[in-house]
């Protein structure tokens, strides 16, 4: 397939607003691809070269970039850099200078989705001495011999910034209505696999015969099943009855996959953190007795000098300035085994939760402080659950998740099966998109940021609040550090705001955020119709990308929950 | 059975130099007609195309057509470690190109002959209607001096001569050959041209000179060029096109 058309789609989606036209566009795209090309075109529409859980990334970035065009285009590196100024988007940097190149070809190859791809890939497997200069090579070829429009696209997707383009759902529902399948079938079958490209390949071949087909495999990430929030212990035994009550961690959600001697590590993300913990990787082997098998769980950090579980970010704030071996010394982790997914050749997920928590019980070898099936208790009894609650927040952990007795393991969903139970404010989970320049003592730093939640009906991130408080001098220095390689000249095109910050911010680092209360706010002020009360700093959340921020909806039904708990009639209910 | 002599290494030296920073592989076509290749640099801009006819070859001996793939960077080292006058036997073997200098006692190189991906060339068809014809060392001379200057060259070929011009924050330099000028050999000019180009690229061509000694130059205004360095009288010759900058 000629590469211009995958791209005039891309411009046309950037161009159009309407969730329904972008479906249209996307179906029409996908229908009109050669099966075997399928699987690139959903990547170069994802923005991606490799699926999420391969881990690996292209390795260029604007400063190369610039220099590709530079060469592409016959323009000096000033000039690029003059332009760059003025537009603040290398794509449209791109594009321009491409339309009015200076430096003429002999003749122009029209680019195709599979040389694109092809050159792409090589780029990001470049490694070594003189990979740089090779990787300009590559890339400014690729760009001499592009549209303008393409050349905006081929900059967009090296450099990552298409990522964000296209939300989940859409793909969803373009794969759906493409090969005529059940959304819920396409759905299901990225759960199981993280990887829209080969749903959507398996789609084309073989229709829903083929999505049904798809079963969790060892070596790629499963969505994980995740909890709803319970305001009361009260709450959950009205909605469970009898339940099991787990000690809630605060660490990392972490999938380890396992074959002989093979270890995989997924986030949340789908992520692969394999190489990231050789000292898990190790306990792992130890640990897990079958040959094959999936296990789910909480990956913790522990204080050394008090044992006391502490804040993750620090173990992935540590890893980039020490090697891993100290850290693993310095930091120790601690893993706590909740669930098991697969197991010997067997696929355990539809089982009910007892009979799963008896198999992770039989297959893990705990090793104490190291690998662990995580403390848990049977009851509805009320008093019994509050001193297990008081008990697990003694030893410094969250709270408590309660599950459902029958319920399977729900891959990828969020249902009331599982039910978090945690004191202490609400928080949300926003990312940051712009920040503003502190004064007096904290002037020369960001002194406070400006914050968005996801709309799911438009794909466009709302504001929601400011935030000032609750970060120590340290954490405004290094969050300072850490926002200004994400600075942007403009606001970001998936961003509605009406509040100016002093800088725009790339949104892509998630903070949660503590508050005592949801208010309603003019949206002159927060696009999102909504503001918080005394919003605290509580972490960055490095294990949730935007894409699993909260959503508008979200905060509404809080607000409606919090407004009808004040006894007040809330006027969103009334509406609905 | 393959083998080829020349009696001085320098003609394949300085035309595997002139390509070497163009293009990273080469595939060479090699038959009782002599030594062929042509490619186009990876970002198109130039076109290059070397012929070295039989009669380039003191002994010729070359069963049946074969295509050669090298890297040319790893080529030109090779060459480098001759000497100009060097006695040169080109042979192959599993899989090796043998390369056997003699000068200085016998120095035999093996280089590993690499697959390249057979890539179709176009050969863009253009005609002129400015051409000089000149003195191979004049035109290094010119680019030399535009390089002081600048990073482009603008050549201007008009009834009264040939002139290689360099514009820059710096200033200007003109370099002219009138026509008269020994070193100007031919001047047909139907039409006055005048084109500017990347100044590196006709630096990487121009030291094709060494093995050449006369070049020609054709032109039209704002489109490619064409430079053409004839190899030992007519035996052999290499062709470059390249395309033009165009200034806003």
């Amino acid at each position: 397939m000629e590469y211009s058309k995958l791209v005039e789609v891309q411009e046309k989606l950037e161009k159009t607003s309407s969730y329904l036209d972008k479906v249209e566009l996307i179906s029409r795209l996908l229908a009109e691809t050669p099966k075997e090309e399928i699987r690139k075109v959903v990547l170069l529409l994802l923005g991606e070269i490799f699926p999420p859980y391969e881990s690996k990334e292209i390795g260029i970035g604007p400063q190369l970039i610039k220099e590709a065009i530079a060469r592409a285009t016959g323009y000096s590196r000033r000039e690029v850099d003059e332009l760059m100024l003025s537009k603040g988007d290398l794509g449209e940097v791109a594009e321009e200078l491409v339309k009015k190149k200076r430096q003429v070809t002999l003749f122009r190859e029209s680019l195709s989705v599979e040389k694109v791809y092809s050159v792409l890939r090589k780029v990001s497997e470049i490694s070594g001495e003189g990979s740089q200069e090779k990787k300009i090579l590559w890339i400014s070829e690729l760009l001499t011999n592009s549209s303008p429009l393409e050349a905006k696209y081929i900059v967009r997707t090296v450099l990552g910034e298409l990522r964000l383009g296209i939300a989940e759902g859409r793909l969803r529902d373009s794969i759906s209505k493409a090969f005529h399948v059940s959304p819920e079938l396409v759905e299901r079958a990225y759960m199981f696999t993280g990887d829209y490209s080969l749903v959507a390949e398996r789609a084309a071949l073989g229709g829903e015969a083929e999505l049904k087909n798809i079963r969790i495999e060892v070596g790629r990430p499963v969505s994980p099943m995740l909890a709803q929030r319970a305001d009361s212990i009260d709450e959950v035994i009205r909605r469970l009855g009898k339940a099991a009550f787990e000690i809630k961690l605060d660490g990392i959600r972490i999938q380890i996959h396992k074959k002989k001697d093979r270890i995989w590590i997924f986030t949340r993300k789908l992520e692969n953190y394999t190489s990231m913990f050789p000292d898990l990787v190790k306990d792992s082997l130890d640990s897990i007795k079958p040959d094959k098998a999936i296990i789910d769980g909480e990956l913790v950090a522990i204080n050394p000098e008090t044992g006391k579980p502490m804040p993750f970010q620090e173990v992935l704030r540590r890893r980039r300035k020490y090697n891993i071996e100290e850290v693993s010394r310095e930091l120790p982790i601690q893993f706590h085994a909740f669930d098991v997914l697969y197991s010997e050749g067997v696929e355990k997920i539809d089982l009910p939760y007892e009979e799963r928590r008896k198999t992770l019980e039989e297959i893990i070898e705990q090793k104490e402080g190291k690998f662990h099936v995580v403390e848990r208790i049977i009851s509805d009894d009320e008093k019994e659950i509050k001193d297990f609650l008081n008990y697990s927040l003694s030893l410094g952990h969250e709270g408590l998740l309660a599950k459902d007795l029958n319920s399977p393991y729900r891959v990828g969903k969020r249902e009331f099966l599982w039910l978090k139970v945690k004191p202490g404010g609400d928080t949300l989970d926003l990312v940051v998109v712009g920040a503003f320049y502190g004064k007096g003592k904290r002037a020369g730093v960001f002194g406070s940021y400006l914050l968005a939640a996801r709309d799911e009906e438009s794909d466009k991130l709302l504001t929601v609040s400011k935030l000032g408080s609750g970060f120590t001098d340290d954490e405004l220095k290094e969050l300072t550090e850490k926002f200004k390689s994400l600075v942007m000249k403009r606001k970001p095109g998936i961003l509605e705001a009406e509040i100016e910050p002093h800088v725009w911010i790339e949104p892509k680092i998630v903070f949660e955020v503590m508050f005592e209360e949801i208010q309603k706010s003019p949206e002159e002020k927060h696009t999102s119709g909504f503001g918080l009360r005394f919003p605290r700093f509580v972490r960055i959340r490095e294990d949730k990308g935007v894409e699993e921020i909260s959503t508008i909806q979200e905060i509404e039904e809080m607000y409606r929950k919090q407004e009808e708990k004040k006894g007040g009639v809330s006027p969103l209910s009334s509406s609905s | 059975m393959l083998r080829l002599v020349m009696p001085e290494a320098k003609t394949l030296r300085y035309s595997i130099e002139a390509i070497s920073n163009l293009i990273d592989e080469g595939s060479f076509k090699i038959s009782e007609n002599g030594i062929y290749m042509r490619a186009m640099d990876p970002s198109r801009i130039a076109y290059i195309e070397l012929q070295l006819s039989r009669d380039s070859f003191e002994t010729i001996e070359v069963d049946e057509e074969v295509s050669v793939g090298l890297n040319l960077g790893e080529l030109k080292k090779r060459f480098s470690a001759a000497k100009p006058s060097d006695y040169v036997e080109i042979s192959m073997d599993k899989g090796f190109f043998v390369i056997r200098f003699k000068g200085k006692g016998t120095t035999t190189f093996k280089l590993p002959i690499i697959e390249i991906e057979e890539e179709d060339v176009p050969v863009p068809n253009l005609t002129f209607r400015a051409n000089a014809k000149l003195r191979s060392s004049a035109l290094k001379e010119g680019v030399k001096k535009v390089g002081i200057v600048s990073d482009t060259i603008k050549f201007i070929l008009t009834r009264e001569g040939v002139s290689m011009v360099g514009e820059s924050d710096l200033g200007e330099v003109e370099f002219l050959l009138e026509r008269g000028d020994e070193d100007l050999i031919s001047l047909e000019v139907e039409e006055e041209a005048k084109a500017s180009y990347t100044l590196s690229y006709i630096e990487d061509v121009v030291k094709a000179t060494a093995a050449s000694e006369v070049v020609s130059i054709s032109l039209n205004t704002d489109h490619p060029l064409r430079m053409e360095f004839f190899i030992s009288g007519d035996a052999g010759r290499m062709i470059f096109l390249l395309a033009p900058r165009i200034e806003q």
